[in-house]
């Protein structure tokens, strides 16, 4: 008997019985191939309804040829996707998991770069990150996207798909029709909420006409676009839930918040608390009937079963929850919670790969899009066992350790310091970065129950490695930051790099000036820790503006916003030509005008890193086979190092 | 007239009929590894304008080694067949087709392979920002075996030839270049040690695929940076390529990403800005030798081979822009071609986002038919059609529905033709742009369709004329009042009043910049060579946002800056004002929330959002059988849209 007692009672939405109320929530892939459903995708998705997932909701897919903001977008409205739809909802059908499509027009939220059409909106406008002026839909527009909206629906249904979500999140043309903000028409279809409120309740109407009154039908509705210049708010919204559940034609409500304005609230970071989304699915389930899903930051089933007693919601959407373990629901049923991995809302593999055009992954969990060869059950004993020697307990190197003792290899692995985790302990010092330090904790947790023969505080050198007599040796030394990545005549305890003020191995003093070519966490979450202790920490980067690599992970906002709010200052556009001292020349790169950084107590260095790779140059040749994976390779980020971690305790 | 461009040129074995080449580039058309149809018809639309060569590029000859998704795998089990469905179509016409070898070391990321990138030192390029790790000697024989193996494949898919990479986007340049090979091996340090693995790969892909087969290569001649590649040095490299006896001819390149803006130059870098760099390396070497970048006209291109600096030519974007270009000058029609503007937006803009290529001027680029022909179907009757605006959209329609045997006559309500491609025109350094219009306009009156300028088009007009469809195009204007308040001119003006001259600007001026291109930003720098002080302002969080895909980024924001004007980020313009207490503009850090007062400028420019001129065409909506509309008038955007639609109709009707 699972501990989770409501997270595991199912529930009858409209004509559909969810076995648990786990929801793999729709999001993007980047799966699709020609705009159809692919096998990647099929994989996918089954690999979560093998890990015990009561609901999937595809992730959107695109009702009208006006709608192609991305390239990897399924056209659900042209019949060539119908065969696909079937093998997929054919995939899922397999196991206890029922399978909802999600359609959607994103409306404005678009550009016509790809269609070469114009977008369509309800008033002209345009989206902050489209930056395209949409056309105004006159209103033949209207009719033929609820026609496309009821032909995509009976291709749905066609496609053996179990009930039909509507998309009116954050991301949607019927919610551009529904706020204020956008709508800024003076017909039937703007003006009052009422008005406001038509088109939705025509598309809803046009879908229900289409797929009859048996089949399942939703809405995911913004409950609160959180805008700082008006739109709905949340009252607003239970407003438009109630009007939209009036007329009868739905089983469910699923919730979104947040605009493209406020991504950060769509995708909230680990700088987000979890579970941010309860009080709008508690204010929600308050004034209608139908079973209300709650999404954002549950990544846990303990949090889940919380919300579900306490009646904050019926469902449970998790979605970076079961990309980065699939097997959540499964081990949450067996009482096996403390082997979850879960979530650590890095955002690093999945959101921002999304936002950059790639395709979704985790930095966490290597097998993301990989299924079919690196999913559930895909991992078999060694042929050989054989006798293997890890040198580094980062991120890769435990991952190379688990892998490999799981394919029943004898592992012993050194780590020079005392505790394993690399500089992913490091990276969870910096201000708000402390879940990161879940990579770790899950792979400690994992290898504590395989008995590894792990040395912490030994520096391995050749020579202990070839005493071992290994059959193989992997190397996962990982990197240091450079100490000198300038000219001139400086060093400690002045000028340092981030990671000796994470250490507390050197106190700042009052002013600090700290040099960013990194425009990720280590360079701000290292500020934000010296403003938080009182530091005055001016920031110069060489990059457009500071935290350029925050952006696609949506810690754009919040953590600019945070760093100024603290007191810290930029100046962009500075390449740093010498440092003497404290004192740092600089250049700024357009005007060429040359600018000195003085009177700053510390400098601090986030400049990159340099590969420990002397130990794999000292084995290379001397043992049969050696490899190398993470940092030590190339100094990049934490889903690399796990990537390759895993890739060789797999090929060993 | 152009006898030397049109003079055949032996390269080895290989003869080519003319000295114009179109260069390798990206397009984006590459699925799943594989050439696809759109390539097809793209080069087999360019040989049947005339080109003499056509070198393929995006080619990947290592699965590690993808920097961008649609490259082409000649790795492939069905390369060789896709090389020779392609190269079959090429040879339909007197056109010869080579194949260009690149791996693109560190200028990539893993994003796509999950695997370390290479590159000769652990260096982090300035584009894709990731350390690479520096390559063994097992990596060096993995991609010579690699160059090898596409070699063969190119060979067997009936390429003509091969040009081996050394230019901008390649590792054997970070091999050969100071900046990115800091090896204390022999493969780094001197010239001769730099030189050594780019001589390995052509010595081995020269073996490979035997030596009566053309090889050339691409060198990059001048990194124009410091500590780079100098053409002192690449003179020197181009001898010992030479000196090897398996290269046949040299494409001379300049730029790496560092200063992407000679990789792909826009109107802010004058043509022929690397004829210098040619001319040094053919006074070195006895081979034949290409020049690219930014060549421009072909009496240019003619001149240069007349004058011995060059060989050949090489064009991208020219004949992006019009691949009829050579057909065209053989003709003696050189008026007649559409002349790239190097606006950047439609081709660089757009491969750099993933997209695939276009180009403001030419819309059926990426939609060329595979069985020939340009424009739409024949017609079933002869209609009357009116088309209203002399922009770049109505103007196109009417080019298209005119020649299509529609009886065409356009109203345009200002004196001349060209709509806002005029006020483009005369913002600093963006007159280029006029040769969208040069060509509608030269076209128009070629074709002797009628154009009324100078007359509003009302209602009446257009119905008194009885029309069997009427074109809308008529534009759109700016928002005047984009925010709240009380204000307007002569305090606060648009970027159109500015260009315009309606209202003298004071002396020190405020400028909320929300589109993030030329619009604003050339704006803005003809008021700071004015004299004046102007200071920027945006939402965004840096000015030039949209110049970033088109490599007019860093000269964009330089010149404002060296002009002395100033960048402000972050702020959302709440309120403007311009009551007693004079001029006033309220505005909120968008990240600290703060509220921040402007009182002390004479003038406030607004670049923020234009509207759709649409009244007319909701006016006429009903009213006549056909009524179409294109570009801003539907939804105010940018050129490349405006022709699309454009053609789009005229293509229709």
């Amino acid at each position: 008997m699972s501990e989770f007692k409501y997270l595991f009672s199912p529930i009858k939405i409209g004509a559909t019985v969810i076995p648990n109320r786990i929801h793999f929530a729709a999001h993007m892939t980047n799966y699709a191939v020609d705009n159809l459903i692919s096998d990647r995708h099929i994989h996918y998705y089954q690999e979560r309804a093998k890990g015990g997932v009561g609901l999937i909701t595809t992730e959107e897919l695109g009702v009208h040829p006006t709608d192609h903001p991305y390239d990897k977008l399924v056209d659900i409205y042209e019949p060539e996707v119908i065969p696909g739809c079937k093998k997929l909802t054919r995939a899922i059908h397999e196991y206890d998991t029922k399978i909802f499509a999600q359609l959607n027009h994103n409306g404005m939220q678009g550009d016509g770069k790809i269609s070469r059409l114009p977008v369509w909106g309800p008033s002209m406008g345009k989206d902050p990150i489209f930056r395209e002026n949409c056309k105004a839909m006159e209103l033949e527009d209207i009719a033929e996207c609820i026609q496309y909206f009821a032909i995509s629906a009976e291709n749905a249904v066609e496609g053996g798909f179990d009930g039909i979500e509507l998309q009116l999140g954050h991301s949607s043309l019927v919610r551009q029709f529904l706020s204020p903000l956008t709508n800024h028409r003076q017909d039937d279809y703007g003006g009052s909420l009422e008005n406001r409120c038509r088109f939705a309740l025509e598309v809803i109407d046009a879908v229900r006409k289409a797929v009859g009154p048996d089949f399942t039908i939703g809405i995911r509705l913004n409950a609160d676009e959180m805008h700082p210049k008006g739109g709905l708010t949340h009252e607003d919204a239970k407003q438009v839930a109630i009007r939209l559940e009036a007329p009868g034609q739905l089983d469910f409500l699923d919730l979104s918040l947040g605009t493209f304005y406020n991504l950060f609230l769509v995708e909230g970071s680990m700088h987000t608390p979890l579970a941010y989304t309860v009080p709008l699915s508690a204010g929600m389930r308050s004034v209608v009937n139908l079973p209300v899903f709650c999404t954002n930051r549950i990544n846990d089933p303990h949090l889940a079963e919380k919300i579900l007693e306490n009646g904050q919601a019926d469902v449970i959407g998790m979605v970076r929850a079961l990309i980065c373990d699939p097997e959540l629901p499964n081990k949450s049923m067996e009482n096996r919670t403390d082997d979850i991995r879960n979530c650590i809302a890095c955002n690093q593999g999945c959101i921002a790969r999304m936002g950059l055009g790639y395709r979704l992954g985790c930095l966490h969990n290597p097998a993301v899009g990989e299924e079919k060869d690196l999913g559930i059950g895909t991992l078999s004993p060694a042929e050989t066992p054989k006798k293997v020697v890890v040198v580094g307990g980062g991120p890769a190197g435990l991952e190379v350790a688990r892998v490999a003792i799981l394919r029943k290899h004898k592992v012993t692995l050194f780590e020079k310091a005392d505790d394993v985790g690399g500089q992913n302990i490091l990276a969870g010092k910096a201000a708000g970065r402390q879940e990161i330090t879940g990579v770790t904790r899950w792979l400690v947790a994992q290898l504590n129950k395989i008995e590894p023969d792990i040395r912490l505080g030994v520096e391995a050198t050749a020579e202990m490695v070839l005493e071992e007599a290994p059959d193989v040796v992997v190397i996962a030394t990982g990197s240091t930051p450079k100490t000198t990545p300038f000219p001139g005549d400086y060093g400690p305890p002045q000028v340092v790099t981030t990671v000796q003020i994470l250490t507390d191995e050197v106190e700042a003093g009052d002013k600090v000036l700290l040099i960013d070519q990194d425009g990720h966490h280590q360079a701000t979450g290292t500020a934000e820790l010296l403003a938080d202790r009182g530091k005055k920490v001016h920031m110069i980067t060489a990059a457009l503006f500071i935290g350029a690599a925050l952006g696609p992970l949506q810690d754009l906002y919040l953590t600019r916003s945070r760093l100024m709010e603290k007191g810290v200052t930029f100046t962009p556009d500075i390449a740093v030509l010498e440092i003497q001292g404290t004192l740092v020349k600089g250049l700024n790169v357009y005007s060429n005008e040359m600018i000195d950084f003085e009177g700053y107590d510390t400098v601090v260095l986030a400049t990159g890193n340099i590969a420990n790779d002397n130990i794999y140059f000292d084995l290379k040749g001397k043992v049969d086979e050696i490899y190398r994976v993470g940092d030590c390779v190339a100094p990049r980020k934490t889903d690399m190092a796990i990537i390759e971690g895993h890739r060789i305790g797999r090929a060993i | 007239m152009y006898e030397n461009l049109f003079s055949p040129l032996k390269l080895r074995d290989t003869e080519l009929p003319n000295r114009v080449g179109l260069l390798a580039h990206r397009t984006n058309f590459g699925k799943s590894g594989r050439i696809t149809d759109r390539h097809i018809a793209y080069y087999k639309r360019r040989a049947r304008g005339g080109c003499g060569t056509i070198i393929l590029g995006e080619l990947s000859l290592h699965p590690d080694d993808r920097p961008w998704e649609t490259l082409i795998e000649t790795y492939h089990p069905e390369a060789v067949t896709d090389f020779q469905k392609l190269t079959d179509e090429i040879h339909q016409f007197d056109t010869r087709i080579f194949a260009r070898l690149n791996h693109h070391g560190f200028q990539s990321s893993g994003y796509v392979t999950r695997k370390a990138i290479l590159g000769p030192s652990a260096v982090a390029d300035i584009v894709f920002g990731e350390t690479c790790k520096p390559m063994e000697p097992e990596d060096m024989t993995d991609i010579l075996d690699a160059f090898e193996k596409a070699a063969v494949q190119a060979r067997q898919g009936g390429f003509d030839g091969l040009e081996i990479d050394m230019g901008p986007e390649s590792l054997l340049r970070q091999f050969l270049s100071p900046i990115s090979n800091h090896r204390g091996d022999e493969y780094g340090g001197s010239l001769e040690n730099r030189m050594r693995f780019p001589l390995k790969i052509l010595e081995s892909v020269r073996k490979a695929v035997g030596n009566d087969y053309t090889i050339g290569v691409s060198l990059c001649a001048d990194e124009k940076f410091w500590g780079g590649i100098t053409t002192e040095e690449s003179v020197q490299m181009a001898q010992a390529l030479e000196a090897t006896g398996g290269v046949d001819f040299i494409n001379v390149a300049v730029g790496t990403y560092y200063n992407l803006h000679f990789v792909s130059p826009s109107q802010f870098i004058p043509f022929g800005f690397t004829v210098d760099v040619v001319e040094q390396i053919k006074n070195g070497v006895g081979i034949p030798v290409l020049a690219g970048g930014q060549i421009g006209f072909p009496g240019k291109a003619e001149q240069l081979i007349e004058e011995g600096k060059a060989d050949m030519i090489g064009y991208v974007r020219a004949l992006i822009s019009d691949p009829d270009l050579v057909k065209k000058t053989k003709a003696g029609r050189p008026a007649d071609i559409r002349y790239c503007v190097k606006d950047n937006k439609g081709c660089i803009g757009r491969v750099n986002q993933s997209k695939a290529l276009g180009c403001i001027q030419n819309p059926k680029i990426g939609y060329e038919s595979l069985a020939g022909g340009d424009s739409g179907a024949s017609i079933h009757k002869k209609k009357k059609v009116i088309v209203v605006g002399a922009g770049p959209s109505g103007m196109e329609a009417a080019r298209v529905a005119h020649q299509r045997g529609h009886r065409v006559t356009v109203y345009e309500k200002a004196d001349s033709v060209g709509g806002q491609v005029k006020l483009i025109c005369k913002r600093p350094g963006r007159s280029a742009m006029q040769g969208v219009i040069r060509y509608l306009d030269h076209m128009l009156t070629e074709q002797g369709v009628t154009v009324e300028t100078g007359v509003t088009a009302s209602l009446e007009l257009i119905l008194d004329q009885a029309p069997d469809a009427v074109v809308i195009a008529t534009g759109s204007t700016p928002i005047l009042k984009p925010y709240p308040g009380n204000y307007g001119p002569p305090e606060v003006l648009s970027g159109w009043d500015v260009i315009e001259g309606t209202h003298p600007v004071g002396e020190k001026v405020l400028f909320i910049d929300e589109d993030g291109g030329h619009h604003a930003m050339a704006t803005a720098e003809l008021l700071a060579e004015q004299g004046k002080q102007v200071d920027l302002v945006t939402s965004d969080l840096f000015i030039g946002i949209e110049l970033a895909p088109r490599g007019e980024l860093y000269l964009g924001r330089q010149r404002l800056l060296q002009k002395g004007a100033t960048f402000r980020t972050d702020l959302d313009i709440l309120e403007i004002n311009t009551g007693k207490d004079g001029l006033r503009v309220m505005a909120r850090d968008i990240y600290t929330n703060e509220t921040i007062c402007f009182d002390d400028y004479d003038t406030v420019v607004l670049d923020v959002e234009n509207r759709a001129d649409d009244a007319l065409y909701h006016k006429l909506k009903g009213k006549i059988n056909e009524v179409y509309r294109t570009g801003d008038c539907v939804a105010p955007r940018g050129i490349d849209m405006a022709i699309i639609e454009g053609r789009q109709v005229g293509e229709l009707l």
